[in-house]
């Protein structure tokens, strides 16, 4: 069943088109990986999603309603939580309070109260590693543990659609497997939907059931992991040379 | 009965200086005068805090609602009002008018706010001169009304009782998921606004909560002075003295405008009787001074410096 359908999205910034007549879907209970190289539009979609920028034309819809008009908050409400690609914790708060933050007014927003938020709080915190920061300033973490935060903060909301905007990142190798852990943990334990924007190829490669790449604004292709990997238009994209593109599709 | 010996430790800091100040207030009418002016203080201060130490907005339009208070009180007083009723009507009526001014302001973030509330100041002031309302630039006397009933013990009295309210709101709002939410858009307002907080209503609600004893304390002026006017009772310097207050103190704590409220005062009582005429320019200069050393005010310095007192600054 499909969660969440992009259609023809267009949003410029002045003369710069970044999304150009963009259209996807993403179906209940995937990961989907959005690649692209930089500047492709990947983060400016998950800013149309959330409510960040309002599309020039285009819809959005959620579980069949049109979310194209609601305010950020709004969609966070109806399950739809995000990560930042440069972390942006609550810097003055501890670990925890910024967690309670978006267990407070997530999903559950007006129906739990500041104690339960605040348990429901530790349980994440422990889920995603950072029960020995918990007291802590956040500002005070490294850039794993804020990754982790992002993440943590974005599981408060009780999400059924997860965007995950670079979330590995910055982070050392054996970093990197722990954090694919969790995520396949996440998705599994609580049946959340992600959509994962990721430049590391071999990563997303491995976690997606699905792949969608933009290139330029344009969606230039869709379909499963080993069908984008020999997809010569994204060989292309990513080798800037055809010849090149054209040997390592064959290999 | 454990649990009230907890709360008694953990608010003894707050009870001392309110026990000392009723103390002060009863050794001689010098004394509560400056009683008077110390409660004044903490009871404006600590109404900013909630939307500049919680939400991170920097009010410069906060007297406004000392003004609107103050007129509002004496309107209702020259009709024959109680003027104790007429000081909780100056109060609503204060919010009322912080909800209709919020619509418009909490729109910008920042500088931008900052620098639109500060215009609201004149623009009230002149609004009244210019279209000579409530007696325009000369205001109204009340001294024949209210000549018997003066009390400066009750008035002293009225804000502090003001004072301990907002103590208590304010530590309800801290612990509620406003205070939550207010925090987390004062760090960053994109963040908490994808992380489902409405933004817009928090901060109109913490505006509205803020402008409520400004007002009361409006009237509880109008009442010392008998002299409500716009130069007089719509003044820029109270904005500014609260700011300085709260960031002296230590923005969005419990105790800190309390503490800040305090040592302004005496601070420029000092400056005022050993430099007369020099006290602003020191005055400055120290401000400058104890933010660049202790820019969480002077509760986050302590808490820095003696790891035991924590417990009592909230």
């Amino acid at each position: 069943m499909v969660l969440l359908k992009v259609e023809n999205i267009v949003k410029r910034f002045g003369g710069i088109t970044a999304l150009k007549d963009v259209s996807l879907d993403i179906y209940e209970n995937e990961i989907l990986g959005l690649i692209g190289p930089n500047g492709s539009g990947k983060t400016t979609l998950v800013n149309v999603v959330t409510g960040v920028y309002t599309p020039d034309s285009g819809r959005i819809i959620y579980r069949g309603r049109d979310i194209t008009r609601t305010p950020p908050h709004l969609r966070c409400r109806m399950g739809i939580a995000r990560t930042y690609q440069v972390t942006r914790p609550f810097n003055n708060l501890t670990v925890l309070e910024n967690v309670m933050v978006s267990i407070l007014n997530g999903r559950r927003c007006g129906k739990i109260s500041v104690e339960e938020a605040k348990e429901l709080a530790e349980n994440i915190i422990e889920t995603i590693g950072l029960s020995k920061f918990k007291e802590s300033p956040s500002k005070s973490l490294n850039a794993q543990g804020r990754k982790r935060l992002e993440i943590a903060r974005a599981l408060g909301a009780e999400p059924e659609l997860m965007l995950l905007d670079e979330c590995l990142a910055g982070l050392t190798p054996s970093e990197i497997s722990e954090m694919l852990n969790t995520i396949r943990r996440i998705k599994s334990e609580r049946k959340i939907t992600i959509l994962m924007i990721e430049h590391l190829m071999h990563a997303v490669m491995n976690i997606s059931d699905r792949i969608a790449v933009l290139h330029e604004g344009v969606k230039i292709a869709e379909g499963k992991p080993e069908d984008i990997a020999g997809n010569i238009k994204v060989a292309e994209v990513y080798f800037g040379d055809r010849e090149l593109a054209l040997k390592f599709v064959k290999r | 009965m454990e649990d009230v010996g907890d709360a008694v430790k953990k608010y003894s800091g707050l009870i001392l200086i309110y026990l000392l100040l009723i103390l002060l207030s009863l050794i001689s009418t010098a004394y509560l005068e400056i009683v008077y002016y110390v409660l004044f203080l903490m009871v404006i201060s600590q109404s900013l805090n909630i939307i500049m130490g919680f939400g991170g907005l920097y009010n410069f339009g906060h007297a406004v609602f000392i003004g609107i208070g103050a007129y509002v009180f004496a309107l209702l007083v020259v009709q024959g009002l109680n003027p104790y009723i007429s000081m909780i009507a100056g109060g609503i009526v204060s919010s009322a008018v912080a909800f209709l001014i919020g619509i418009v302001v909490l729109r910008l973030r920042g500088p931008f706010f900052a620098i639109c509330t500060l215009s609201t100041v004149p623009a009230v002031k002149y609004l009244i001169i210019g279209g000579k309302i409530a007696g325009g630039a000369a205001g109204i006397t009340l001294f024949r009304y209210l000549g018997e009933a003066y009390n400066p013990y009750m008035l002293t009295y009225i804000l502090l009782i003001s004072s301990v309210a907002i103590t208590i709101l304010t530590l309800k709002v801290s612990a509620s998921p406003l205070g939550y939410s207010l925090k987390a858009l004062r760090e960053d307002h994109d963040v908490a606004e994808t992380s489902g907080v409405d933004t817009t209503r928090c901060k109109i609600i913490a505006f509205i909560i803020s402008a409520l004893f400004p007002g009361v304390a409006g009237g509880v002026l109008a009442f010392k002075i008998f002299w409500v006017m716009p130069e007089t009772v719509i003044d820029l310097t109270w904005s500014i003295e609260a700011i300085l207050i709260v960031l002296l103190g230590g923005s969005g704590t419990t105790i800190g405008p309390i503490i800040g409220a305090v040592v302004y005062e005496v601070l420029k009582d000092l400056l005022m009787r050993y430099f007369p005429g020099l006290q602003l320019l020191i005055f400055g200069l120290l401000v400058v001074a104890i933010i660049s050393v202790a820019p969480e005010g002077i509760v986050g310095l302590l808490k820095n410096r003696f790891k035991r007192l924590r417990s009592f600054l909230i």
